[in-house]
């Protein structure tokens, strides 16, 4: 059997912020989760980079670079396998199937329009001088949860109720972490 | 009673349908037993939480200046406010999903012919009751939970994903997903706008 050869990373993002339900179910499999992780660490980068230009503005700027590189990583890594985690924990409760690995990739892959709106941002940003942290950071993680809700459907076998609530647990402790995020250095 | 998707009635599914009796028979059974619930409860809560998120951005300043300060002074009168805001809502909820309904069944009509105007209206159903964890962690947001206010983001992001997923639910039953998710998302654009608009006027911007 041939190896599945995962699409392009542009029409990735696409589809996981128009249909994330089609694409989870054909595609996921084929990425390495590596990768996954790296495009979730770079969505919170790129929120992180906005925060602290915005920080920087009014004088408050903490994050040396070594800091900002290491939340980077600490966020694009942790929080998502802890959403991970959480969801697939409750759909087993609600007798899901799927996979903790494969659940780490979906959620991962689910930070598609945080990176799409981390980019807009970063570039109107530094380009127009504009506080975005809020405006473009905190929507583009406000529209994961789109992608998540198709994960978790999937994960919970199409129960709508069980997937919802899901979701807006899972929602609640990414907002927690956003906000954290943005108030400065760990 | 409400019928569960796999005991709903082929008749019932065609019933605006003229074209239905030359379906076969084999084929409107598995189409019927696909159609997915409506999630009456769900969407009418998330409604009603958006209600409650216009209430909130009253701006009673502007209202008293045009001559209703007196209308809700004591505690009774507040709360039939809110109540009245969330019956709105909800109202408002019911309003707006009837014309995404009837363009995406225009737009389908191979499944219109299959399925009947009742399969597109529980796909869309299906597809708003996305808008429900948007909606509770907008009414987070607006209670400053995160310390920042950005209940306008949730909401306008949930009526997003509530459009893009009716056109999504559209096409699980049958539909293309391309055009689907176009009218979806256009649909969905002229809500939030819709949103933002409501907003403004609660603010007394117009």
């Amino acid at each position: 059997m041939s190896e599945q050869v995962p699409p392009s990373l542009s029409w990735t993002v696409f589809a996981m912020m128009t249909s994330p339900g089609a694409f989870l179910t054909q595609h996921v499999d084929a990425y390495p989760w590596p990768l996954c992780l790296l495009m979730s660490a770079a969505a919170f980068g790129l929120f992180l980079c906005q925060a602290e230009l915005d920080l920087g503005r009014v004088g408050a700027t903490h994050r040396t670079l070594a800091t900002l590189v290491f939340e980077t990583a600490y966020f694009g890594i942790v929080v998502v396998v802890i959403l991970a985690a959480v969801a697939w924990g409750l759909s087993r409760i609600g007798g899901g199937h799927r996979s903790f690995r494969w659940t780490i990739k979906a959620f991962a892959l689910g930070f598609s329009p945080a990176l799409v709106y981390g980019l807009c941002g970063l570039v109107c940003n530094v380009g127009l001088g504009w506080n975005t942290a809020l405006a473009f950071g905190v929507t583009g993680f406000v529209w994961t949860l789109r992608p998540m809700l198709a994960t978790l459907r999937e994960l919970t076998g199409s129960r709508t109720r069980w997937s919802i609530t899901v979701a807006t647990v899972c929602g609640w402790i990414l907002m927690q972490f956003v906000d954290a995020l943005g108030k400065g250095p760990m | 009673m409400r019928q569960t998707a796999s005991t709903t009635p082929i008749g019932e599914a065609h019933e605006t349908n003229p074209m239905a009796g030359m379906q076969k028979e084999p084929a409107q059974s598995a189409a019927a037993r696909r159609l997915p619930s409506g999630h009456v409860l769900l969407r009418t809560l998330a409604f009603a939480l958006l209600g409650y998120l216009v209430w909130r951005e009253l701006d009673w300043a502007w209202l008293r200046s045009h001559g209703v300060e007196e209308w809700a002074r004591d505690r009774d009168t507040l709360i039939l406010r809110i109540e009245v805001d969330i019956l709105l809502g909800i109202v408002v909820g019911i309003v707006i999903l009837e014309p995404v309904r009837w363009l995406l069944w225009i737009a389908n009509p191979d499944l219109g012919a299959s399925l009947g105007y009742r399969g597109v209206r529980r796909a869309v159903g299906a597809g708003f009751a996305n808008v429900l964890p948007f909606a509770l962690l907008a009414c987070a947001a607006e209670f400053h939970t995160w310390g920042w206010d950005a209940s306008s983001a949730f909401a306008t992001a949930g009526l997003m994903a509530g459009a893009l997923g009716a056109g999504a639910e559209v096409s699980r039953l049958g539909g293309k997903l391309g055009p689907n998710l176009l009218l979806g998302g256009l649909l969905g654009l002229c809500l939030a706008t819709l949103w933002m608009l409501i907003l403004d006027l609660s603010n007394g911007l117009y």
